[in-house]
């Protein structure tokens, strides 16, 4: 055989390599920065190449005689093919640009809702849009478009909008009498987890540990992701159970105090109010007018939170055939004013278990938004649209409050979330229709599907976990492991054709939840198949139902494996967001797409700020954006649309504090926001700070067992990261007086070479409670820095782990350069892992003129001081701080060829806003640059 | 002025395999990730030890910490870890309730050795539901039929035992194990008849005792107003 020459191999390679790249170009995205194209591509197909359906094709689903063995599924388990792809252009608002506050009067509705129909949207362009600028043009104080519908911008057209979900977190605090035990509560599903010879029994208060398990909570904690999901799909939410963890609670009764109206022909009804005998007087009257947008009358329920933080709203009234549906109600929180519209129409409901229709005692949820302690604030809600029907001046409740209802003749003195869907829908003033009895007791596992049933919710979610039965200890993987759904379906006798639909619901909530969880959680997570046929009569909270209906089960408390994840929040929102791409598949609607990510926030030309972010590489699409802006990096906006991965800011006024976050969205849905980024223009540009944050971890749940503090009142219960402490360090810099501009960003960010240390003069770095699992700094984020340390720049970092997790001498190291940095780049030596005290020492050296300190226990805003690192000083660093234990020192100074200041508490967590300006403002004169 | 002809050769020569190398090069570093969120995952886990092997590593640099302590350092600091079944089975076993003498029939496709831990395991779960109730052995029946599919009979005296809804579902939820034994589903007749039918009437039954006790509130014709 002729040997191929090597001129020829030659000739091959190279047209090898011609070709191949070639084909390269063509299938190459534009990078993000490109000038040529900055609307973000149609989405994908949400059926995930990567998820395939557990179930072979679907059948045709028969009537029970000729059913076979194999289990019947309805068609189209995956997603819709053909999904809403982008938003319809002409639905985008125009940027409003008013110089007046504005007022719910400007705008009338009619009778119609403003949201569009499905058939009325664009279908998808042909080509990708090709927009002008490279970025979304914003300008910082320009009046924020209001939400369009239910505070949901317009552009979300999901089949799940407007649909009324109906989501029962399982059992809760009930009564032990009708269990044959004396008079008191009782939760319905505490854990006992053995631990040597402790028994970690949750059922004996004050002995809660760590690691108990209980269902009870857990799955209000599940399924509050999964209403955030929901209502970020355009679906309202009818909670069965309070979900709200904000303890403190503010009703605003119809004619009582906080209440007042203006406008004409507001009358009094005759009927009660939906909370009359509850939260208002027993002869509590709501009030009622016609629409009239050319002589508007409003109702107005003005308050003060008695403490800053987080309050939903929630609206009870009582319904009827004459309610109109488009209502405006304006909210004015401490982020501005949002506008919304709400739906007091009457639903209706073939079922006469509940009485006659009409006059149902209903209550919608207007929002969550963040009010400042004695600081004004209102909701109006207007008869500003055109029908001949009324709206209802009922009752306001701001907050989710404890829980008044007495349990066996007695309060239970915690928090109303704590109690059973009986509690919850007694204070909700529905009768014994709704608010099962069993005898003379109350019966809480039917009274959530009635609950359902009463509202004539489109669906009705049940969030359990499992466990395989308290006789098969000790518990282990095998006895039971994997996402399990229960649904009423009948036999001959008993079939009916709702059943068809709790079994299509059900099978597609459950199969979604798994392989979402495979996707996003664990691989190998299990399909437990029983109850996929569905069972006949045994589950009164399944077969009670008269709407579609089902209950999942995520995870078994019994494995220990599945234990661990239902102690984790980031298990919880995965599993939300499977649940709820479940539910939407039942309603032929996509899904919303995830997370941004690499969000950043720097100083642009012309004093502009330029804020980007990037989307996931996988999961549904993005076709614009929600950047809201807030100016306390609390308190946020309704929102702009962005339909770039950026938006620059004009008119930034010097020495101001702004902060962002961003959502993702798509026709279907928006995602949770992301992490909060806040940036602070200066005089000149001398000095230039950037905030990393490389605070990631999401693990710890709350501690159900600390409701109160030590004074006995009740404390806001926070989560284990809530992602917004930048402005907490930026806030703490403006303080200072001292002028440095500030830039923040998350750590991925500096990571993936998006933001570039050496641009700036000062690097603060924080961690949080980010511990060896999540790697406090990563080899390449310790490269980088020790190149920007190496070439003269400034540091602070902070975090109660940094010492644990580099030094890490109990269980190995992470990096092999841990150690080495951490003592020669970070000039701390790790001594100990727990300071164990909240209180600091005056400062010495550099800062002292730093007064004693303390940190946040739990109960002062952040979150709570656990573990905070000692260090000895190394390699030429001294120990400025000190804990109030002798030699325990708590933060480094470093001044040599670069300086650094080594925090071994998190920073974000000092008490008081003085505290942080006072160590901040001293670090920073220490640092100064010449 | 040109290159010799033998030199321009070379040169051409040299250039060609410099080509071909980088080539082959940007071939390796090009070819496409095909890298998924699933990898995605994968990556960012650390290795999982057990929570055994984490206490012994504690206690080599401090000899007094517990096993319970360590189990709270791992919680603190988020670190994942495997539980070690075996060492929380020594003298911790739940003994069950005294079981039931049961009528059990095997249709099914258990093995012999499968269907006696299926019978233990469904006497002890009954026993813990019926115990102190007096019943002959024909009360309670359990077949596991042809299709697997178990069916169990219990008659109203027995059945009457669990008094609310609260009680039916403790006892549906305590079947679950049933899903690990390779049982495909489950069927209950009381005195031969669904149990679905037999609650569906209950329900009815309920709700008019409900509509009972709500009274006028529920009955009257209301202004809407």
């Amino acid at each position: 055989m002729k040997a191929i020459s090597t001129q020829k191999t030659l000739h091959i390679l190279l047209l090898g390599f011609i070709l191949f790249n070639f084909s390269q170009c063509n299938n190459s995205q534009p990078a993000p920065d490109s000038n040529i194209e900055q609307v973000v591509a149609p989405p994908q197909n949400p059926n995930d190449p990567g998820t395939l359906p557990l179930f072979p094709e679907p059948e045709q689903t028969q009537p029970p005689e000729e059913q076979d063995n194999e289990p019947e599924v309805s068609p189209e388990l995956t997603a819709p093919e053909n999904p809403e792809s982008t938003a319809p252009q002409d639905q985008i608002p125009e940027i409003e640009q008013e110089n007046t506050e504005p007022s719910i009067n400007d705008e009338t509705s009619s009778e119609e809702p403003s949201t569009p129909e499905p058939d009325e949207t664009s279908t998808e362009p042909e080509e990708p849009l090709i927009k002008e600028e490279s970025t979304t043009l914003l300008p910082i104080d320009a009046a924020p478009v209001a939400a369009r519908g239910a505070y949901l911008p317009a552009q979300v057209s999901s089949p799940l909008r407007g649909k009324l979900i109906a989501l029962g977190a399982g059992h809760g605090y009930r009564g032990r009498l009708h269990s044959g035990q004396n008079p008191g509560k009782t939760l319905q599903r505490p854990w006992v987890w053995r631990s040597g010879n402790k028994v970690l029994d949750s059922r004996k208060s004050n002995n809660i540990a760590d690691f108990a398990v209980v269902e009870d909570f857990i799955n209000s904690e599940i399924t509050h992701y999964l209403n955030e999901y929901l209502l970020n799909a355009g679906a309202k939410t009818t909670l069965v159970r309070e979900l709200s963890r904000q303890h403190r609670e503010i009703i605003l009764c119809p004619n009582a105090e906080g209440y007042s109206e203006s406008g004409p022909s507001v009358f009094e009804s005759q009927n009660l109010s939906a909370q009359a005998g509850v939260s208002c007087s027993n002869n509590a009257h709501y009030n009622f007018v016609y629409g009239n947008p050319s002589t508007p009358s409003t109702a107005r329920y003005s308050f003060q939170v008695p403490a800053s933080g987080m309050y939903p709203l929630y609206f009870h009234f009582r319904d009827g055939i004459d309610r109109a549906q488009n209502i405006p109600v304006s909210i004015q929180h401490a982020g501005g004013t949002t506008r919304t519209h709400i739906d007091q129409s009457m639903r209706s409901t073939s079922s006469d278990a509940y009485g006659f229709p009409g006059l149902r005692n209903r209550v919608l949820y207007l929002g969550t938004f963040f009010f400042k302690e004695n600081e004004p604030a209102a909701v109006t809600v207007s008869n500003n649209f055109t029908s001949d029907k009324i709206v209802v001046f009922d009752t306001l409740r701001v907050g989710g409050g404890m829980d008044l209802i007495p349990i066996d003749g007695q309060l239970t003195g915690l928090e109303k979330f704590k109690s059973s869907a009986f509690q919850y829908q007694k204070f909700l003033n529905r009768d014994a229709t709704v608010a099962r009895l069993s005898g003379s007791f109350n019966e809480d596992v039917t009274t959530r599907p009635h609950a359902a049933n009463y509202e004539a919710a489109d669906a009705f979610i049940s969030v359990h976990n499992n466990a395989t039965g308290q006789n098969v200890y000790p518990y282990t993987d095998s006895s039971g492991r994997g996402s399990m759904v229960i649904y009423q379906y009948g036999d001959e006798s008993t079939f009916k054709p709702l059943d068809k639909e709790h079994r299509d619901l059900g099978l597609k909530m459950k199969y979604r939840l798994i392989d979402h969880l495979r996707e996003y959680w664990d691989p190998d997570w299990r399909n437990f198949a029983w109850g996929d046929e569905g069972f006949n009569g045994n589950y009164g909270e399944t077969r009670v139902a008269q709407v579609p209906s089902a209950l999942i089960e995520v995870a078994f408390f019994t494995s220990p494996t599945e234990l661990l994840a239902l102690s984790n929040e980031k298990f919880y929102r995965t599993a939300a967001r499977g649940i709820y791409q479940g539910i939407a598949q039942y309603f032929g609607a996509g899904w919303s797409p995830l997370e941004v990510t690499n969000v950043r926030v720097t100083h642009s030309e012309n004093s502009e700020i330029r804020l980007e972010w990037d989307t996931q590489d996988f999961g549904p699409q993005a076709t614009y954006f929600l950047v809201q802006t807030s100016k306390d990096g609390l308190s946020f906006d309704s929102g702009r649309i962005a339909t770039t991965n950026s938006a620059t800011f004009w008119n930034v006024v010097p020495g101001t504090l702004y902060s962002f976050k961003i959502s993702a969205a798509n026709a279907h849905g928006m995602s949770l926001p992301s992490a909060v980024v806040s940036i602070k223009a200066a005089a000149s540009y001398d000095r230039r700070a950037l905030i990393v944050n490389g605070f990631d971890r999401l693990d710890s749940r709350v501690n159900f067992s600390s409701s109160f503090d030590r004074s006995g009142a009740p404390v806001t219960i926070k989560r284990g990261n809530e992602f917004s402490y930048t402005p907490i360090y930026a806030q703490a810099i403006a303080d200072s007086m001292l002028d440095w501009s500030v830039d923040s960003c998350d750590n991925e960010s500096v990571i993936d070479g998006k933001v570039e240390l050496q641009d700036y003069d000062l690097i603060i770095w924080y961690t949080g409670r980010e511990s060896w699992a999540d790697e406090t700094f990563s080899e390449q984020e310790q490269n980088l820095l020790q190149d920007y340390l190496a070439s003269g720049g400034n540091l602070i970092v902070s975090g109660s782990e940094i010492g644990w997790d580099l030094a890490s001498q109990q269980i190995g190291n992470r990096s092999a350069n841990d150690l080495f940095f951490l003592e020669n780049y970070l000039r701390s030596r790790y001594t100990g892992d727990d300071a164990g005290t909240n209180q600091l020492l005056p400062g010495i050296s550099v800062l002292n003129k730093v007064d004693a300190f303390s940190l946040d226990e739990g109960y002062s805003g952040t979150y709570q001081n656990q573990y905070p690192d000692y260090y000895s000083p190394v390699n030429g660093s001294v120990c400025v701080l000190e804990y109030a234990i002798a030699n325990r020192c708590a933060a480094l100074w470093y001044s040599g060829d670069y300086k650094l200041f080594s925090l071994g508490f998190p920073f974000e967590i000092v008490n008081s806003r003085a505290g942080r300006a006072s160590l901040m403002s001293n670090m920073l004169k220490a640092l100064e640059v010449n | 002025m040109s290159l010799p002809f033998h030199l321009s050769k070379k040169i051409i020569r040299i250039l060609e395999l410099t080509f071909g190398i980088c080539s082959i090069g940007l071939i390796v570093v090009l070819w496409p990730d095909a890298s998924s969120a699933r990898d995605h995952v994968q990556e960012q886990s650390p290795t999982v030890k057990s929570l055994h092997e984490y206490h012994k590593e504690f206690a080599a640099s401090n000899t007094s910490i517990t096993e319970q302590e360590t189990l709270q350092i791992l919680l603190a600091k988020g670190i994942p870890f495997e539980f070690n079944p075996k060492l929380y089975s020594e003298n911790s076993q739940i003994q069950p309730e005294q079981t039931f003498q049961l009528r059990f029939k095997n249709n099914g496709n258990l093995s012999e050795p499968e269907f006696n831990v299926l019978k233990m395991r469904l006497s002890s779960v009954l026993s813990s539901h019926f115990s102190g109730t007096v019943f002959s052995e024909e009360e309670i029946t359990i077949e596991l039929n042809s299709s697997n599919i178990l069916i169990m009979q219990m008659s109203t005296n027995v059945f009457s035992v669990l008094k609310s809804e609260e009680e039916l579902t403790d006892f549906s939820e305590s079947l679950h194990f049933l899903g690990s034994l390779n049982i495909r589903g489950l069927q209950i007749f009381i005195d031969g008849t669904p149990l679905g039918a037999i609650m569906q009437q209950k329900d009815r039954f309920n709700d008019l005792e409900m509509l009972r006790i709500c009274g006028t509130k529920c009955q009257q014709t209301h202004n809407a107003r």
